[in-house]
């Protein structure tokens, strides 16, 4: 194994590998930026490229496109509110309004800083992994998802307010949101549910036009509403400082960003279960690590721990997503399946070949992702200050650059004109939830997570009745989702009698 | 504040045919242009995979050599980029449908939402036919069909919803040729039904034969039914329809094939001129015997095989033409995505 | 700021009863799951709605939910003049787009939109539309390749 790990490093650092990679970074720093684009659907524009290429080249290609564009996609979610990608968006509800405060650089800096230590550690476990990944994955069967999409929604209580009618808003979204994700056709039967005679709607409605509608449309609005620019009319904060300030975070809180990583790369690992759910479970976790009610208020107002905790998930799932990908062909996310498009064209097959025949390549998949990571941040250091700069913009200049980049990447997702208005749609609930005090995290949440829940849950039942609740790993999951549930109820328990002590 | 308002409205307005006119008149009419293959689905699957090798090759062999991109357009199992392609896209020979044949399938069911018909369309051809099949876990002791009529208990098959040959391919097995099958149906995708394969939660499996032949080459799977198109390496099993007990058995079995027969099948919109639509048409014929187009077929182990437009058209005139007594009977099985 | 969460509570209530509605009518399968959710979802949206109408008014504008805050900064007159302003524009742009398509409907856009709310010299207007459009159209045309669909207008007058 270890002469594979030093066969894949080589493989990737041959000069023509290499500037592929760099070529691929290029196109990934842009396209992350740019919300809607960068997600499976110009992965696969790339496609046609890699036909020449040999499948080192060819991963170092889209993989490295790939990686930047999760760590840049937390910048147009810091700076505008706008999700750059699907799996930004959790990044959205500390990062901005830390910008929102002057803070940019500090919340840029962290963002990216947390994407660098998620990739790494992301990419440690793919390579430690190897030798346990299949009987890892195969040990968690449909009964197992099931539970642990139910640990995903648990955490809900997490991300609602305190208190019972934060509670009761917070699960009432979370219900609607997987109602929303029952619309569409059933898999089981086939039957179409609530499609009101769209077509559109046979397959449901889609993430990302959702989520560009929900997180930004109501940042464009407030900006609007305050006429000034997005930090506000404050003096310009010394950005240097800011930047380096937020990566000091990262370090600050280390521990916390390790954990958020491990998340990430557990939740990526499991097939199906989506990179969009990581991101919110870590920054659930990111809330419990408050030490008081009062910080824990702080959430969603510009916590760095908000933004460092989906920071890291983000990156880390990256390398988690690739491990059901390589090891099975089973996409762990959208964009892996385009690389498993990418897999076929080049006439590899996932499996265990990956694993042991063709092992070098797989280890140049690791490689790249720290070295385009790494190169990614020391690049972006230098211009975060700048781009941190447009929060200081006129917000009239910037609403309709940030409209166009709503559209455009709404658009963009499916090549579908209807999703604009599910964005416009969804933007005015999102804008009327804001409002009026109902918690938008449990919605997408429950969005992300419906269809999953649902059917892991038939195929459970139909395969083994109820005989599965007593699968060991099962019950252990059973166990976590009780005291996912329990714990901001614990823990508020804690912090009221620290707070009365603390008197 | 009029003033600016109404010169900003005038400016605006003029920009519109300077945008036009960047569509401009040209000698060669492909020159300089993007062909844009519409494909009804997204991700990673044989059909796309096939569809992006064609796309590699196209542009060489249509005068003026344009750009050709595939744009992917997912939604309710083709429906939605075939209608788009049959109603709204320009006829301008710009635009070419990547089919997936089973959309006549909907026609025939008269399903409402569709919105095309698959006779009207200008085919150009097909990429070749693909086959299915039905194959069982290695470790199990079922090594051809029989054995699975005279099992025991239901074996559990692992299919990603009705609609799909995954469902519909055992369905029929088990309706009408004694196949003792329990469908657990709602995988995500056919990665998962191997998935769970390999964690021995489900038993059997049918898909395209391009996808089962990767699975029996890693030795997960071992194939014992096939469809009637005969893809190399499967010619020795026995067909479904010849299992069929029954002659209306036989002929849902048949419907349901016909598309595969026809297989990954290219078209243009109705009203595409006559000299585009023949430059096409030789175009793809001219592909599929490019040896390097071939080559990389090969490399992804996928069988090219040219199927002219005309066949491409009889076939599905054929499958259009049914009786009501098998309309009826099929409408039980064979529920279409919606 | 009542009468607004008292209807946000009567939608939801309308959403869940419209969504059990539907549900009951479909087999078995289809309709657990739709139900297992709007059933819960009807009861805690009534619950919010008793507590809104009888329950003690609650300080502060909203709840104390781990999500955004709009700012208060702006008098509530201007603010509400503004919020249904921003969001004609933005039905507006959509507007555009279907009539146009988006590679004339961006710069359009732009172009009004900086005009009449942007409050600069037109030469500064018409300097950043084009920067708006060369960048949209270098990027998104050229180099990722994106198509985009034309709008009404173009087929209708069969350009």
């Amino acid at each position: 194994m270890f002469d594979a790990l030093i066969d894949g490093l080589f493989l990737v650092l041959q000069w023509k590998a290499f500037s592929l990679m760099m070529v691929g970074m290029g196109l990934g720093f842009v396209v992350g930026l740019l919300p809607g684009i960068g997600g499976p659907a110009t992965l696969a524009l790339m496609l046609p490229f890699i036909f020449k290429m040999s499948p080192a080249e060819a991963f170092a290609f889209l993989l490295g496109m790939h990686s930047v564009a999760a760590t840049t996609g937390d910048i147009t979610s810091v700076l505008f509110g706008v999700p750059g990608e699907g799996l930004s968006a959790a990044t959205v509800l500390d990062g901005h309004p830390m910008a929102k405060k002057g803070e940019a650089g500090r919340a840029l800096g962290a963002a990216l800083m947390s994407s660098l230590v998620g990739a790494l550690i992301g990419a440690v476990f793919l390579a430690l992994a190897v030798p346990i990944v299949r009987p890892l994955v195969l040990s968690f069967g449909s009964p197992e998802l099931f539970m642990l999409s139910i640990v995903g929604i648990s955490c809900i209580t997490s991300l609602s307010g305190l208190g019972t009618q934060g509670q009761i808003r917070g699960f009432a979204m979370g219900l609607l949101g997987l109602l929303l994700a029952s619309i569409g056709q059933e898999r089981q039967s086939g039957s179409l549910r609530f499609d009101m005679g769209l077509m559109y709607l046979w397959d449901g409605l889609d993430l990302i036009p959702v989520l560009v509608g929900i997180f930004a449309i109501p940042e464009v609005v407030d900006l609007a509403v305050r006429g000034t620019a997005i930090a506000g009319d404050r003096p310009a904060e010394d950005l240097q400082k800011g930047v380096i300030e937020g990566i000091k975070d990262t370090f600050r809180h280390f521990w916390l960003v390790f954990r958020c990583s491990a998340i990430g790369v557990f939740v990526g690992i499991m097939p199906g279960a989506g990179g969009g759910v990581a991101q919110w479970m870590a920054y659930a976790h990111a809330v419990q690590s408050a030490k008081n009610s009062k910080e824990r208020e702080g959430f969603g107002k510009g916590d760095i721990r908000g933004v460092l905790g989906p920071g890291a998930a983000n990156n880390s799932k990256e390398g988690g997503e690739l491990i059901p990908t390589i090891a099975f062909g089973v996409p762990g996310g959208g964009a892996m399946a385009i690389l498993l498009g990418g897999f076929l064209i080049m006439g590899i097959v996932p499996g265990p070949d990956m694993l042991t025949k063709h092992l070098a390549i797989t280890f140049s998949m690791v490689w790249t992702l720290v070295i385009s990571n790494i190169i990614c941040v020391i690049l972006c250091l230098g211009i975060l200050n700048h781009l941190a700069k447009i929060t200081y913009v006129r917000g009239g200049l910037i609403v309709p650059f940030v409209l166009f980049l709503v559209f455009v990447g709404s658009y963009t997702a499916n090549n579908q004109i209807a999703d604009l208005i599910v964005t416009f749609i969804f933007g005015f609930l999102g804008y009327l939830m804001v409002l009026l005090g109902w918690p938008r995290p449990p919605l997408v949440l429950g969005f992300v997570l419906g269809k999953l829940i649902e059917t892991y849950l038939f195929i459970s039942m139909t395969r083994y009745g109820f005989s599965w609740l007593t699968h060991p790993i099962v019950m252990f999951l059973i166990l976590l989702v009780a005291l996912v549930i329990a714990y901001p109820y614990i823990q508020d328990r804690r912090l009221r009698s620290r707070d009365v002590a603390d008197a | 504040m009029r003033r600016t308002l109404l010169a900003s409205l005038l400016i605006g307005f003029s920009m519109i045919p300077l945008m036009v006119s960047f569509a401009g008149a040209q000698t060669n009419f492909y020159e300089g242009k993007t062909v844009v293959l519409v494909i009804g689905a997204k991700g990673a699957g044989s059909l796309i995979a096939a569809t992006q090798i064609v796309s590699h090759h196209l542009g060489k062999y249509i005068p003026g050599k344009p750009a050709v991109i595939v744009q992917e357009m997912p939604g309710a199992a083709h429906m939605l980029a075939t209608n788009h392609v049959f109603n709204v896209a320009k006829p301008d020979g710009l635009t070419i449908l990547a089919a997936n044949p089973q959309v006549a399938v909907a026609q025939l069911a008269k399903v409402e939402q569709v919105r095309f018909d698959v006779r009207k369309f200008h085919w150009l051809g097909s990429s070749g036919p693909d086959g299915v099949a039905l194959s069982v876990r290695t470790d199990l002791p079922y090594k051809n069909f029989e054995d699975i009529r005279k099992a025991d208990h239901d074996l559990i098959v692992g299919t990603t919803g009705p609609g799909s040959n995954a469902h519909d391919f055992p369905l029929l097995l088990k309706e009408f040729a004694g196949a003792k099958f329990k469908l657990v149906s709602g995988y995500p995708s056919n990665g998962d039904v191997q998935l769970a394969l390999q964690r021995k939660e489900v038993d059997v499996w049918a898909a395209l034969a391009t996808t089962i032949k990767l699975a029996m080459d890693q030795g997960i799977v071992r194939a014992v039914v096939r469809g009637r198109v005969a893809t190399p390496g499967f010619e020795n099993l026995p067909v479904d329809e010849d299992l069929a007990t029954s002659p209306l058995g036989k002929s849902i079995m048949g419907i349901r094939g016909l598309p595969l027969a026809i297989g990954r099948a290219f078209a243009v919109p109705p009203a595409t001129p006559a000299d585009r639509l023949t430059l096409l048409r030789e175009a793809l014929a001219k592909v599929l015997k490019d040896p390097e187009f071939l080559a990389e077929g090969k490399k992804a182990k996928i069988d090219f095989q040219y199927i002219s437009a005309e066949q491409a058209l009889k076939d599905f005139t054929a499958l259009l033409n049914q009786t009501p007594e098998v309309l009826k009977e099929m409408g039980k099985y064979i529920k279409l995505e919606g | 700021m009542r009468k607004a969460r008292i209807f946000f509570c009567l939608f939801l209530i309308a959403v869940a009863g419209y969504a059990i509605y539907s549900a009951l009518g479909w087999t078995f399968k289809a309709k657990l799951f739709p139900l297992a959710v709007s059933i819960p979802m009807l009861v805690l949206a009534t619950t919010q709605l008793l507590l809104d109408l009888f329950g003690r008014a609650e300080t502060g504008g909203s709840g104390p939910a781990v999500d955004l805050e709009l700012s208060a900064d702006v008098p509530a007159e201007v603010a509400r003049r503004r919020v249904i302003g921003i969001f004609l524009w933005i039905a507006g742009f959509i507007l555009l787009v279907f009539l146009f398509g988006f590679p004339v409907a961006v710069p359009l856009f732009m172009f009004s939109y900086l005009s009449l709310q942007g409050g600069m010299r037109w030469w500064q207007t018409i300097g950043l539309t084009a920067v708006a459009w060369g960048f949209f159209y270098v990027v998104f045309q050229r180099i990722v390749h994106l198509q985009f669909e034309d709008g009404l207008l173009q087929t209708w007058l069969g350009l």
